[in-house]
């Protein structure tokens, strides 16, 4: 990457890991002066002109009042805060210090060199303050130790949560912190070198002159279940835990007995907590406040934070890159710490050898896994692909083996098992690293799941909190969220310019192995019992699904492809899933929001991931995440929850809705959760369908289905069907037909979940399975899909897609995409803080309009099903799918399910939420047994029905050419509208006009962001078909597609296309909504791709344009985040108290009404006698007078010397 | 903002700038707080102040008063000296206004008695 990507990347890095959240900071009493360095200014003489860099509130201005103490801090919180007490304060930048040359007497540099993201940062920060410090002068230097007794990390760039206490609770919690803090610094530090190997290199280190005795590689091992424990630790209040939840506390008891710290680790955890926040200071002014280090405080390791790695891993892996720049700041960081500071013994060389080891160990683990592992272009994609399949079929022994390979000193693997207990965005951002380790992939989803549980609890929180709550939340997500997001971008668009291609092919070649395999075992799997697999294995699930979608295609079309084609389909399924994933598990960085990491907001998770990350994908996604992380690791978690623990998604969903029917104000946040209701809904009903659709059509439908359809259109269908159709069609050309055909197969397994979904209530009434399935329906069906789809998609899609034609249309470059991205976010959040009454009827409208779309659809597909000719069915989708489009604005016609929703969520809300949820997900559960028993029964109905749909397929081609050309002209009345308004402005007005669904704009504007979608969904496919076949042939594809989209004259075809890339999309992702919820799952996981996308481009300003996919799909990130923020609310409903702590930054905007809100904040955790080498190479004019560890940091006391240079 | 701090201050670290020293003073609120006298204390800050830019400065915003041009000698023994110096350097807090870069005329904004002395990414 060139300097200035890093450059800027660390500076947003700081900026949203630090200083956003040293604004968050409050006057803090935990924060005591350490006692060595009350001495160090006591021993200076009187009269003595001192600064303080980094004051943070000013703690050590009034130490010794005989000298002239002059607080510095670029917070202007803490510089007010710390100017309160009377104190001379100055706004200020360690890197860029205000004051003369040697006009300083001492300065002090407490716990700030360590937020600064790169070593070269760090050096010009050291040497500025050796600059303004008169010959003779004595700085002393503070910066978190990596070896900490409490806390072990594993990479030394880590996120560190923070939870902002009670303004009420604080002052006790911090005095209790900082009591702990301070005992356990005065206890003899534990030696938590966790890195082994990069530790012995480290080991050099040197002078400091404590040292934490011995670094053992079991604690190195321990620090990792820490890691894992600390989540664990969040998770422990929360009711809804899962079997994570479980892990991880069974890790952090083991981790705590490892360590053979007395007090809970937790405990510690808080303790190194408190340490940092003191050592904070430094760079941020309020690092010195209250830093309430909760137990589930689990530090998040960011990886390639220095430069040197990111560039190489972004060759290799792209969609890695993107991610692992932003967060792989503790692996890159190594990289460049080594490079930059000449110490790459101590800044560990790991990074490198990390990745490395990982990527073998994953190698190992899925070559013993998955011998099946296809070549990538790039081994080490390859080999991510695969242990991410491994990963997600065998999610337990991948762990094992990941820690083994971790323990080789793979801070990647750590952070992965960590990040999957502790959830916390950053790992999950490192996830993107995951791409090069399945494992990684499984606890980003696991973070992100965490971290939307935090979101969530943080958005309940704030819920409760009222509009106090809000205001926080718009400001949080105004800026830390931004700033995660900008993060994210950067990293994304590093990765993006190194080679967009290369991401892609990477990930999808990559996720193509992985999900080849997946599907492969699956289909083993599927033939005994397709239900049980998905609830096994929960990546599997969406595999599942997407082989279903594969199988299907195959029944119909498939016959003639054997297993082998089906496994490159499920590949090319895998890898648009796994593209999708790699989205999801971007977004969970950010989600990053974060995350980046959020952060961020971060969000993504900076969120992103999350962070962030888990909520989207929880409302959303649900789905979305279950289709992307089913094909990495990730999935699996959203099924198994669905599936097995049903009653977690669902009461994830519940809650969501729940939430939004609570508080008005997250209007978005409420419709994507019945959305995501409707979406897990009708995923487990596609899956299941899915599943049944696949037996049967294994069996004896896919025979006859597979004869009829596949005569002409075997080839079509393999290619429509999933990704692979993409590449399917680039051989064969493909034709609209089959393509349709696979599409109506979809679509059928979409009517059918609707069907199901509804079907609560309305399946009783109407048991259109059969019908759902009946290829011919596909016209109708596309049409119902895309229609319903933009409706449901419209909750979440709309914004970004339209925020992405905002944003192309503006061709704003990429920093002001950057801007408008963080605008949107903000303005989302405003527009849910303005609309909070009106959100709550438009949250239930919503979830009325959902269900009602869900309904038409179901109506639809019966129409169609009575409908025996086609033709009729055909006309009648198509006045059938524009009435459903009416239906669904309409709020009246609500059905049962969002009535069930409604009252669940009424009643529920808080602790009844649980158990509704469960109930519900039982129910669900049931009724989608049923109904594929019943979708069974019909399938063979189905089957013979599509068969007689193809004669109609033209008809319907012809419908869909003219949906096409509707779909184009709303495009263009959307880009107009974009154009107009501000994609903010839009986002609003979509969501007005959703409101006031009844008005046919509305529909139009569904229609529109449908199509919108539809596009984003074929470029996403072809970006993932790019990926996944790496090959010119995907590219040829794309552009065919582009083509046919392009031209009006092969609108039938691009429409097909489009929608059959929708479908394939949905189906690829595994998305089990399939219908409306299939459009939904394709413009979140779009979104959720796009976000990443889009993250890197807006990084990337030149990459930016080129990215226009991405751009929407950044705008469609922050619907995600607000998707990812109900989930968390609800979630956060649930177990406020439990993921208050995993919350990340980018969840940081949702203050906790009881609890603190958990900000991540960046360290670089110095390793022992790094800081000494740093001045000793660098900043050669300061003499190192003692060294020594206190309070978890390494503290250097230097007086600067006069240098003679000859 | 104290006039022993801006004494300190410079925009040196901008592009461009070679001396940024000193910086001159917008003052649009200055008031004066009473501090505790200690001769010693002043009479050991006064060596690492430059009396010339103090007085300029003290005389931009018009408290100069009686402040000597030249620091006088024996100032140590000079209590008369020291309280003025004193109150120059200590008691006189500018609240709001402006710093501005001789150089470039930057301004940095001094609010709440806190100069805000953060560059822009381009002005490093």
């Amino acid at each position: 990457m060139p300097a200035d990507d890093r450059v800027a990347r660390s500076v947003a890095l700081e900026q949203a890991y630090v200083h956003d959240v040293y604004e968050q900071f409050s006057e803090n009493p935990r924060s005591r002066p350490w006692p060595r360095v009350q001495q160090f200014l006591k021993d200076l003489e009187q009269g003595s002109i001192i600064c303080d860099v980094g004051c943070g509130n000013g703690k050590y201005l009034n130490v010794n009042t005989s000298l002239f103490n002059i607080g510095g801090d670029k917070s202007t919180r803490l510089s007010d805060l710390a100017r309160e007490k009377d104190n001379e304060v100055i706004v200020i930048d360690n890197l860029t210090l205000p004051f003369r040359d040697e006009s300083l007497d001492a300065v002090l540099s407490i716990a700030v060199v360590h937020h600064l993201a790169t070593t070269e940062r760090r050096i010009r920060a050291l040497r500025e303050l050796a600059r303004v410090l008169r010959i003779g002068g004595r700085i002393i230097i503070s910066v978190w130790a990596m070896e900490q007794s409490h806390r072990k990390f594993e990479s030394q760039d880590v996120l560190v949560p923070w939870h902002r206490p009670q303004q009420l609770s604080t002052p006790s919690l911090e005095l209790t912190s900082t009591t702990t803090t301070s005992e356990d610094d005065c206890h003899p530090p534990y030696h938590a070198y966790t890195q082994s190997d990069s530790d012995s290199n480290k080991s050099n280190k040197t002078k400091s002159g404590i040292r934490k005795r011995g670094k053992t590689r079991h604690k190195g091992r321990s620090i990792d279940p820490g890691r894992s424990s600390s989540p664990s630790s969040s998770s422990l209040s929360s009711p809804n835990e899962t079997c994570y939840s479980f892990v991880r506390r069974a890790i952090q008891k083991l981790a705590g007995g490892r360590r053979g710290v007395h007090r809970p680790w937790f405990l510690d955890s808080w303790t190194a907590c408190t340490k940092e926040s003191q050592t904070k200071r430094f760079d941020q002014d309020g690092c010195t406040c209250c830093e309430c280090e909760d137990v589930q405080n689990l530090p998040i390791e960011l990886r390639r934070v220095d430069d040197d790695e990111l560039p190489q891993r972004r060759q290799t892996f792209p969609s890695s890159h993107l991610f692992t720049d932003l967060y792989s700041n503790l692996k890159s960081r190594s990289l460049t710490d080594i490079k930059t500071v000449e110490n790459n013994n101590i800044v560990r060389s790991k990074s490198s050898v990390p990745s490395i080891q990982e990527a073998l160990s994953i190698e190992d683990s899925s070559d013993n896994r998955d011998k099946c592992t296809t070549p990538s272009t790039k081994p080490k994609l390859v080999k991510q692909k695969q242990s991410i399949c491994d990963e997600d079929e065998e999610e337990a022994l991948d762990k094992p083996t990941d820690m083994k390979a971790n323990k080789g000193a793979l801070p990647e693997s750590r952070n992965l098992l960590t990040s999957r207990h502790r959830g916390s965005v950053f790992k999950q951002r490192s996830l993107n690293e995951d791409l090069m380790s399945v494992e990684r992939l499984r606890e980003k989803e696991r973070v992100k799941q965490n971290i939307q549980k935090q979101a969530s609890l943080n958005e309940d929180l704030i819920y409760s909190r009222h509009r106090t709550l809000d205001s926080l939340r718009d400001s949080f997500f105004s800026v830390s969220t931004s700033r995660r997001f900008q993060l994210i971008k950067t990293g994304f668009t590093n990765t993006i310019k190194n080679s967009t291609t290369n991401i892609e092919k990477v990930t999808s070649s990559s996720l193509r192995n992985g999900f080849v395999r997946m599907l492969q075992n699956w289909k083993s799997g599927e033939l005994t019992s397709p239900i049980i697999p998905e609830g096994e294995t929960v990546v599997t699930s969406p595999s599942k699904i997407v082989i279903l979608g594969n199988e299907e295609k195959k029944e119909n079309g498939v016959t003639v492809t054997d297993e082998r084609r089906h496994s490159k389909e499920d590949g090319s399924d895998s890898s648009k899933d796994s593209s999708l994933q790699s989205d999801t598990s971007v977004d969970s960085e950010d989600s990053f929001a974060s995350v980046i990491f959020v952060p961020k907001t971060d969000p993504t998770s900076p969120s992103q991931l999350s962070p962030g990350p888990t909520s989207p994908r929880v409302n959303n996604a649900s789905v979305p995440n279950s289709p992307r992380t089913k094909q990495s690791s990730c999935p699996t978690s959203p099924r198994i929850k669905q599936m097995p623990l049903s009653v977690y998604p669902l009461t994830k969903q519940l809650s969501s809705p729940k939430p939004s029917s609570y508080t008005t104000k997250s209007h978005l946040e409420s419709p994507l959760s019945p959305g995501s209701n409707e979406k897990l809904e009708r995923d487990q009903k596609s899956t299941k369908s899915t599943t049944d659709e696949q037996l049967n059509g294994n069996r004896s439908l896919v025979q006859t289905l597979a004869q009829k359809y596949s005569v002409p259109h075997i080839p079509k269908f393999r290619r429509t069907s999933l990704n692979s159709n993409m590449t399917n069609v680039e051989e064969s050309d493909v034709d609209s037909n089959l393509s349709e055909k696979s599409r109506n197969n979809r679509l059928k397994c979409i009517k059918n979940i609707l069907r199901q979904k509804p079907g609560f209530g309305m399946r009783a009434l109407r048991s259109n399975y059969p019908i759902v399935r009946r290829s011919s329906m596909s016209n109708g069906n596309f049409d119902t899909l895309a229609r319903p789809l933009p409706k449901l998609l419209s909750l979440e899609l709309f914004n970004p897609e339209t925020d992405d034609k905002d944003s192309d249309s503006s061709a704003v470059s990429s920093p002001d995409s950057i801007d408008s991205v963080v605008e949107n976010k903000s303005k989302n959040s405003h527009s849910k803080f303005t609309f909070p009454p009106a959100l709550m009827n438009d949250s239930k409208c919503l979830l009325e309009a959902v269900a009602d779309v869900a309904q038409s659809l179901d109506e639809a597909v019966d129409k169609v099903i009575k409908s025996s000719p086609r033709m009729k069915r055909r006309q009648l989708r198509s006045s059938e799918i524009r009435s459903v489009v009416h239906r669904s604005y309409d709020a009246d016609s609500v059905p049962l399910l969002n009535a069930e929703e409604d009252n669940f969520e009424g009643t529920s809300w808080d602790g009844e939420c649980h158990k509704h949820l469960t109930d519900f997900a039982d129910k669900l559960s049931e009724k989608l047994l049923r109904e594929i028993d019943q979708y069974r029964e019909k399938s063979s109905e189905n089957e013979i029905l599509e068969g007689f749909s193809d004669p109609y397929i033209s008809r319907l081609s012809e419908e869909l050419n003219d949906l096409s050309k509707l779909s184009e002209e709303i495009q263009k009345q959307n880009e107009y509208l974009a154009k107009l308004s501000a994609s903010d402005n839009f986002y609003s007005k979509l969501q007005c006009e959703k409101r006031t669904s009844k008005d046919v704009n509305t529909a139009i504007e569904l229609n529109e962001p449908s199509n919108e979608s539809k596009k984003d969904k074929v470029s996403i496919c072809d970006c993932s078909e790019i990926s996944e076949f790496r090959t010119e042939d995907s590219i040829k594809n794309l552009s065919r597609i582009d083509g046919k989209r392009s031209s009006s004259n092969s609108i039938i075809s691009s429409v097909a296309t489009s929608v059959h890339f929708g479908l394939s999309m949905e189906s690829n992702d595994g998305t089990s909504e399939k219908g409306s919820s299939d459009s939904h799952k394709d413009t979140n996981s779009i979104s959720r791709y796009s976000y990443g996308g889009s993250t890197a481009s807006l990084v990337s300003c030149p990459e930016w344009t080129v990215n226009k996919v991405k751009l929407p799909e950044e705008q469609c990130l922050l619907p995600r985040q607000k998707t990812e923020a109900h989930v968390g609310k609800n979630k956060d409903k649930s177990s406020l108290n439990q993921f208050l702590s995993d919350t990340s930054q980018e969840s940081l905007p949702s203050d906790n009404m009881g609890g603190a809100i958990t900000y991540h904040r960046y360290y670089h955790v110095f390793r022992e006698g790094e800081l000494d080498q740093l001045i000793e190479k660098y900043v050669q004019n300061l003499h190192i007078i003692s060294s020594y560890y206190d309070h978890s940091s390494w503290c250097v006391v230097a007086e600067k010397v006069q240098v003679w240079t000859i | 903002m104290k006039l022993i701090t801006h004494n300190m201050l410079t925009s040196k670290c901008m592009k461009g700038v070679t001396v940024g020293y000193p910086l001159k003073i917008q003052a649009v609120d200055v008031k004066t707080t009473e501090v505790d006298f200690n001769p010693e204390f002043i009479s050991r800050l006064i060596p690492k102040v430059d009396w010339n830019v103090l007085c300029s400065a003290a005389e931009s915003i018009g408290y100069l008063e009686d402040l000597p041009k030249e620091v006088t000698e024996n100032y140590e023994n000079n209590v008369d000296f020291l309280k003025k110096a004193h109150r120059v350097l200590l008691e006189i807090d500018i609240i709001n206004g402006e710093l501005i870069c001789p150089e470039t005329g930057r301004k940095f904004p001094i609010n709440n008695g806190i100069p805000n002395m953060l560059l822009n990414e381009d002005e490093v």
